[in-house]
């Protein structure tokens, strides 16, 4: 998960603030687990578009994030790979990413009757799980809940 | 000024004598003036949190900050995370390779904070300028990792 630390609050005053909302200049991160930066376009109170940028720790909040938002369009989907620590102590230096083009809702294949979310990336691969790892034989999935480019996903396919 | 944007909707309950009661942990954030922003492992050599951390920064002055300041940070690895742009049309992540410090005669001698790629560009500001002509006495203030192995045994 994020985690916020006291020293990099940022004091925005009230009047600019969103209600309810506390401002970070810096956070720190509990483990090397996959997480995803989703940019989406979402219609606005004053009837215009509003753009939208989030972080989203866990697979789970990019599905219920894109069913709670209902967006315009996903005009981005990244997933954030985190070097593993030993990895950068072994110095390879970077951070990977991905490019993901479709959310689905799966049924988990550790047990089938869970239901679970799944990416296929810009290539097609699958990826599923907390390393957001690509997996050779993809669980049946139940339905497209998003696609980059487009909006809500509305069929159900089984595939 | 990129900020992370925290609501109360999106904090997960960890008990205080797991993460310190001054913490608070989220599963969502909102990035607010979305321009570049950093991820970055630091070690920290001494204290509670002696080890490997991963944070996020949203302002430059703050990597700088980290390593020079209380924190006394060791850079291991810094990535800039940069929005897409109309031309490129998706997110980059590009690898750092040190962070350089000089000053902006054009600027009323400012500070210039840059960052040198691991393909040797230069760049400066959350909106990843090009490195004006008008900066000079560029020093570096802190390396990474992946600086600091051997010239032609980079991956």
């Amino acid at each position: 998960m994020f985690v916020s630390l006291p020293e990099f609050r940022f004091p925005l005053p009230v009047g600019l603030a969103q209600p309810g909302a506390q401002y970070w200049r810096a956070l720190t991160t509990t483990t090397n687990s996959a997480w995803y930066i989703m940019k989406v376009k979402v219609a606005g109170e004053d009837g215009g578009v509003d753009l939208r940028t989030m972080l989203l720790w866990w697979d789970r909040d990019v599905l219920e994030t894109i069913e709670q938002l209902r967006p315009l369009s996903i005009d981005s989907l990244v997933c954030v790979l985190p070097t593993p620590f030993e990895g950068a102590r072994k110095r390879r230096g970077q951070t990977p990413s991905i490019n993901l083009k479709e959310v689905w809702l799966a049924h988990d294949p550790e047990g089938p009757e869970t239901l679970t979310p799944l990416f296929v990336d810009e290539h097609g691969a699958a990826r599923m799980g907390l390393l957001a790892e690509e997996i050779d034989s993809p669980p049946s999935k139940l339905r497209l809940v998003g696609r980059v480019g487009t909006g809500l996903g509305a069929s159900t396919a089984n595939a | 000024m990129t900020m992370f944007i925290a609501s109360r909707g999106f904090e997960v309950a960890v008990p205080p004598e797991l993460l310190g009661a001054q913490h608070t942990c989220w599963r969502a954030l909102e990035l607010w003036q979305v321009s570049g922003w950093f991820i970055a492992t630091l070690e920290l050599g001494r204290g509670d949190l002696a080890g490997l951390h991963r944070l996020l920064f949203a302002w430059d002055s703050d990597v700088a900050f980290a390593v020079e300041g209380p924190m006394q940070a060791r850079l291991v690895d810094l990535t800039f995370v940069r929005p897409p742009a109309p031309s490129v049309g998706r997110w980059q992540c590009l690898t750092i390779a040190r962070l350089w410090r000089g000053h902006d005669a054009a600027q009323g001698n400012c500070e210039v904070l840059a960052f040198e790629t691991e393909q040797g560009d230069m760049f400066c500001s959350s909106d990843a300028v090009p490195v004006p002509s008008t900066v000079a006495g560029l020093t570096v203030i802190a390396e990474t990792a992946l600086a600091r192995k051997p010239w032609g045994t980079r991956q």
